[in-house]
């Protein structure tokens, strides 16, 4: 027996929605998980080591916060207001990536947070799932990351599959920016 | 339902939210987006603004600190501007506000701005010198701080 996701809208903008992916039961949306499992998060002596700021005292300006302060800003704020427009810069900056079959990531510095971007270039939408730390090479070879890239591939499938059967579909809003239709909310997603 | 804020976001001063929001993030997107509507590459901006390219890089990466010096040189390269300064609404000035203005300036503050705005529309070297029949004359005609053009020319 599958898990069932559902899709919750989460920011609006003039520019682009943003939704979120929900397992049906739990407390809240992927992406909110992902923050709060983060924030939990206590670095390893090792990890205190390797740290680009040297900062042992942990504080709330250390770097690996201050990347996932931006990622939280970009998907709450600027990415609504402007857009997710790929830019090529790799760097720290929280942006978008856009990979094969719709799929696609936030990242910033070390952080991905996969999911769904849809609709025509420079009017995207975006459907976020969960993510975590990349500390190898490609998201392939990390379990934790390549299953929640598994995660946003099914949803994405059972998606096209409500489509094309005309269950859901992409509408414009009132400013011509895509979102989904209402009834996409309401539907539960088998995985 | 638990989509309460992490806690890194809620313990941030206000000023702290803005500034990662609005000059962090929101500015080097606008940065990159005017990269891309100009055409230029970015070995181009850099040659323009006397940068290295790495140092381009990692400012439209957001990884360099920036500086309203590096945001100043990055426009005039682009040759436009990354933000605006709005202009004050004149037109919203009321009369009443005006007189406000001018009574909170001391006579001689007054003055001396006076002579300037008479010297600079009449063109003379000298700011202390005494206008002419004409010369007030024209300072009517252009109705800019006229009233105050003849005041001064009465002191002198």
């Amino acid at each position: 027996m599958g898990r069932y996701l559902t899709i919750e809208e989460l920011h609006t903008g003039i520019a682009a929605y943003v939704y979120a992916l929900r397992f049906d039961g739990s407390d809240g949306h992927l992406m909110n998980e992902f923050f709060l499992r983060e924030e939990k998060h206590v670095c390893s002596t090792d990890e205190m080591l390797r740290c680009a700021d040297f900062n042992f005292n942990c504080s709330q300006k250390c770097t690996r916060t201050q990347y996932l302060i931006d990622m939280f800003n970009y998907i709450r704020t600027v990415a609504p207001k402007r857009g997710f427009i790929e830019h090529q810069q790799k760097g720290g900056l929280a942006k978008c990536r856009f990979y094969e079959n719709d799929i696609g990531a936030i990242s910033s510095g070390p952080f991905r947070i996969y999911g769904i971007f849809m609709g025509p270039p420079g009017n995207k939408l975006f459907i976020a799932g969960d993510g975590g730390l990349k500390q190898t090479r490609t998201y392939q070879e990390d379990p934790w990351l390549n299953q929640q890239h598994e995660i946003v591939s099914s949803a994405r499938a059972a998606i096209l599959n409500a489509f094309k059967s005309g269950d859901i579909g992409i509408e414009r809003s009132r400013n011509g920016r895509s979102r989904l239709s209402q009834s996409a909310t309401k539907m539960k997603i088998q995985i | 339902m638990n989509n309460q804020l992490p806690r890194f976001i809620s313990d941030l001063e206000p000023w702290e939210l803005r500034f990662s929001r609005k000059y962090r993030v929101e500015l080097v997107h606008r940065m990159n987006e005017l990269l891309l509507e100009k055409g230029l590459s970015q070995k181009e901006v850099a040659k323009k603004a006397g940068w290295k390219e790495s140092f381009l890089s990692r400012v439209l990466a957001g990884d360099q600190n920036l500086t309203l010096k590096t945001i100043a040189k990055f426009e005039e390269a682009l040759d436009d501007d990354v933000f605006e300064i709005p202009l004050p609404d004149l037109t919203k000035r009321t009369h009443a506000q005006g007189v406000k203005v001018k009574r909170r300036l001391s006579p001689n503050r007054s003055q001396k701005i006076s002579i300037d705005m008479a010297a600079i529309v009449l063109g003379v070297e000298s700011t202390r010198e005494t206008f002419s029949k004409e010369q007030k004359n024209c300072l009517w005609s252009k109705k800019i701080v006229a009233t105050e053009a003849m005041e001064l020319t009465d002191v002198s």
